[in-house]
Parts: C-alpha cells; sequence; structure tokens
C-alpha cells in the first residue's frame, strides 16, 4: 500500500509525464481512499494551469531580428577584406613592423648605453610575462632596417634623447608596462583609439617622419601575439604615458588571440564583454565554451591576456 | 516539423532556415527567461536575439553534449547575467530587476471574453502564483520555472542543474507541495471562482 508520501511524487510527476500502468493503478487506488491526496491532486492541477498562462508571448519581431542579424553578419563577412583570418598577411606585417621595430630597438640600445634606460628596465626586471615580440620576426628584419635605422639615429642625436626622456616622463603613471615593440612601432603619426590602427598600418612603412612619442599614446593590442610563458622572448620595456586600449580593440584582440587557440577553423568563438575591470586595468569578457563559461582579462597596457577561469 | 537534432545538423553546415526553425522552436521559452533575469520586456528582447545570434555564431562549438534547448538556456543564461553586471556597474549597484513588476511579468493582451471581474480575478490568481514564487526557496523556485514556466522535461532539468532525474522528480513535488502551503496560507488562491483556462 502506498503512502502519501510517496503519493505526493507520483501526483506531482503525473502533472508532467505519462505514469506506468503500475505507477497508475497504485496511485489511484490511494486517491480512491485518501481525500488529502485527493485534495492536493486538485491543488496541484490549479496551480498547473495557472502556470501555463504566465509566460509571455514573444513579441513578433523576435525570430525575423535574428535573422535579419544573421543574414547582415553573412553580408558583413563577405564584403570585410580583413587581415585578421589568415596568419599570412600578419605576418607580412610582423615583418614590416618587425622592421621599425628594429629601428626602434637601435635607438633604444642607443639610449641604453647611455644609461638613460637603467631605471626602466630594471623596474621591468620582475614584471609578468610581456605581450611578446617576435623576436625570430625581428631580427630577421633587422638587416632590412639598417639603412633605416641609421638614418633615425643620425636624424639628430638629439633627438634620439628626446623621445626617450619622453618615455621617461610617465614614470609616475600607474605601472611600467610593456609594449611589444612591434606594435609600438605601428603607431600611424597621431594616435587613433580604434582598432582600426593595426589595420590602417598595414600599407605604409613606418613613416620617417614619425615621431616616436606617439607610441605613448598607441592603441595596443589589436595584434596581441600568442603570449605564454615559453615564448618569453628579448622585448624592451618602455613606459608610455597611457595606453588606452579601447573596448572593441580589446575585444579583437581575444578574439584573435582564442581563434590561434582554437582547432581548425571552426566558428568565431562568442565573447561577451563585462565591461572595464573594477581596478581598471583591463577589459573583461566571458567567452562561452561548449557548456561553459571562460573569462578572460584583457589589459589595457597590451601586456598578456589572461584566463581567469579554471 | 524536424526534430530539434535534424535542424541542428542542418544549422551547422550553415542553413539559415533551418536555424530559424531552432529559433522558432525556442524563442518563448528564451525570451520568458530573459524577462524574468531582467525584468523588462525591451531588455529582454534584445538579450533573446543576442542570445539566438550568440548561438547561431557559436554553433561550430556546439557538439551535441546536451540538447540544443538547454545549451541555448545556459548561453542566454550567461548572456543576461553578463548583461545585469554590466547595468548593475554602470547604474551603481542599483538593481535593474524589480520582480514585483506586474507589467514586466506578464504582456498578454487583454482577453476580449474576460469581464471585468473575472480578468481582474485571473490576474489575482497569477499575482499569488508569482508571489509564491518568489517566497519559495532558491532551490524550489528553480526547478518550479524550468519545468512550469520553461516547460523543460525532468530529463533537461537534471542536465541543466546536473542532477539526478529521481532527484529532480522528487524536488519538482516538494516544491509544489511548498507552494501550495504559501497558497493556502496568503489569499484566496484556491478559493476563488475564476477560471484561468
Amino acid at each position: 500500500m502506498m503512502n502519501c508520501d510517496q503519493a505526493l511524487e507520483l501526483i506531482s510527476a503525473s502533472l508532467d509525464e505519462s505514469l506506468t500502468p503500475a505507477e497508475r493503478q497504485a496511485l489511484d487506488s490511494h486517491l480512491a481512499d485518501c481525500p488529502a491526496c485527493r485534495a492536493l491532486l486538485a491543488d496541484f492541477q490549479k496551480m498547473n494551469d495557472v502556470f501555463s498562462t504566465l509566460p509571455a508571448a514573444p513579441p513578433a519581431g523576435l525570430s525575423q531580428g535574428v535573422m535579419d542579424r544573421i543574414a547582415a553578419q553573412k553580408q558583413e563577412d563577405a564584403s570585410k577584406v580583413t587581415p585578421f583570418p589568415s596568419k599570412k598577411p600578419r605576418r607580412r606585417r610582423w615583418v614590416r613592423w618587425g622592421a621599425a621595430a628594429a629601428v626602434f630597438a637601435v635607438v633604444i640600445l642607443g639610449a641604453g648605453r647611455s644609461g638613460m634606460l637603467d631605471v626602466l628596465v630594471s623596474r621591468n626586471a620582475g614584471a609578468a610575462p610581456p605581450a611578446v615580440s617576435d623576436t625570430a620576426e625581428n631580427s630577421a628584419a633587422e638587416s632590412d632596417a639598417a639603412d633605416a635605422a641609421s638614418r633615425r639615429s643620425s636624424a639628430g642625436a638629439g633627438d634620439a634623447q628626446s623621445p626617450i626622456q619622453d618615455a621617461d616622463v610617465p614614470q609616475s603613471d600607474a605601472a611600467d608596462q610593456e609594449i611589444s615593440l612591434p606594435e609600438a612601432a605601428a603607431a600611424p603619426a597621431g594616435p587613433s583609439g580604434t582598432g582600426a590602427a593595426g589595420q590602417s598600418g598595414d600599407d605604409t612603412a613606418l613613416p620617417a617622419d614619425t615621431p616616436l612619442p606617439t607610441v605613448n599614446a598607441l592603441t595596443v593590442g589589436t595584434e596581441t601575439p600568442d603570449a605564454g610563458p615559453e615564448k618569453n622572448g628579448t622585448s624592451l620595456t618602455i613606459a608610455p604615458a597611457s595606453a588606452s586600449l579601447t573596448e572593441e580593440a580589446a575585444e579583437t584582440a581575444l578574439l584573435t588571440y582564442l581563434e590561434e587557440g582554437a582547432p581548425e577553423g571552426g566558428a568565431l568563438p562568442t565573447v561577451v564583454s563585462l565591461g572595464l575591470s573594477s581596478d581598471g586595468t583591463g577589459w573583461l569578457f566571458a567567452c562561452e565554451a561548449g557548456d561553459g563559461v571562460v573569462h578572460y582579462q584583457v589589459p589595457c597596457d597590451g601586456s598578456a591576456i589572461v584566463c581567469l577561469s579554471d | 516539423m524536424s526534430t530539434e537534432l535534424e535542424l541542428v545538423r542542418r544549422a551547422k553546415e550553415g542553413d539559415e532556415q533551418a536555424f530559424a526553425g531552432l529559433v522558432e522552436q525556442n524563442q518563448s521559452r528564451i525570451y520568458n527567461l530573459a524577462l524574468r533575469m531582467t525584468g523588462n520586456p525591451d531588455d529582454a528582447l534584445e538579450l533573446s536575439q543576442e542570445a539566438f545570434f550568440n548561438a547561431w555564431r557559436g554553433l561550430g562549438k556546439f557538439q551535441g553534449e546536451s540538447s540544443f534547448a538547454t545549451w541555448l538556456y545556459r548561453l542566454t543564461s550567461n548572456v543576461c547575467i553578463d548583461f545585469l553586471r554590466r547595468e548593475k556597474r554602470r547604474s551603481g549597484g542599483a538593481p535593474a530587476v524589480s520582480l514585483d513588476d506586474e507589467e514586466a511579468y506578464t504582456r498578454e493582451v487583454p482577453d476580449e471574453r474576460y469581464s471585468p471581474q473575472r480578468q481582474v480575478e485571473a490576474d489575482e490568481t497569477r499575482r499569488l502564483i508569482r508571489a509564491g514564487l518568489d517566497a519559495l526557496s532558491e532551490e524550489h523556485r528553480q526547478v518550479l520555472e524550468l519545468r512550469e514556466l520553461d516547460g523543460f522535461s525532468y530529463g533537461q532539468i537534471a542536465r541543466l542543474l546536473d542532477l539526478e532525474e529521481g532527484t529532480v522528480k522528487s524536488r519538482i513535488a516538494r516544491a509544489r507541495l511548498a507552494l501550495r502551503k504559501y497558497l493556502v496560507e496568503n489569499g484566496n488562491f484556491f478559493t476563488s471562482s475564476s477560471s484561468t483556462k
């Protein structure tokens, strides 16, 4: 014989799923003798009825809105000439910027020999893994940049000094920050605060008259290279006045980062911005990964993207 | 009508119409989830669409380890949570959601068949059951919402909450019992004569 406790579960289940014949029979014979459970069943049924009236009908345009957005995205993907998807253009760009980086390196080294960079460099001795510059490509490009380098450093011994002094200036800034040189040198004349900065520089070599201090206002992160401890090469540290990384640029950087780590090109990872971190040092993102969410922080200073989840 | 499995298979191959079918199948549930979480129909609409869009773009990563409906549900929940976090940050901590917001909860077009009297009674029973849901423990409310409002099966709920199906079954029964107790003690849910169907 069934007791009321057992009956409770069957009564509840009968609203949701079919009972087995055995369950049905057991329940029916219990109900025949138990007014309390009959009342319970009636109450449960009423609750069930009212529940069905609660959900709101979705707005008429919901479905069409989704399909329109999908169609728009398809068009955008088809027409956009973007350097991101394939690695090849990126590598070409590294080579170009590697050349400019080499230029920069020569200037910095020159300044370093004079002892000006000691303060900056030593401060960063214990820094977190930097956004690494691809040293292999830098050195490959170095010889190419030899002419440019000599041109630059002879552009005025005095000039070689002043940019470094400018780089010196923001010591009072929050943290000494490391920028991977290819990005540092990728500054177009004048700061551009959007993620397009990297793209606009694609077709120009570093102009000879690009003032070096411009690096201070750079949007870094548009081409954040794979950052991993095993790739910790030599990267010189420069303290910029401000590295203003926009949310869009951070998102792009993260997508690039995820794409690199993703297996045979699937759909783009879906990231949702959570906004600036509470200490203001980076942009937070949530990335939908299968049946879970992984969180990342993209630092404003261009250092390595950090995975925040276990 | 195609099964979810079939629609997902075709959608993964890029068949937009198949995906449209998945949207149709899930939009009520997804919209209502977003509505519950944000309390705001406009936000709910936008977040639902965003969730579907993200699902489309993330289809490559959906391997069928769970049903599409539950995968989408989790995705939507995360989209809403992220939204609420951003809103909270923006408004300096003031909550964006008011669960007492009657307007937000039901957006039904008034049914002309009901007399004003019956409409008032129907509204009252709905108000009472919502209050009852709010009064439940988190655990009870969650399973009841998933079953009664989102229409998930015991099996799907089990996967969503990472529980045994038997646990889900028994938890729902207890939740209903707790709700019934609340409704008996607060108001005239069971005594009102209005018919809601």
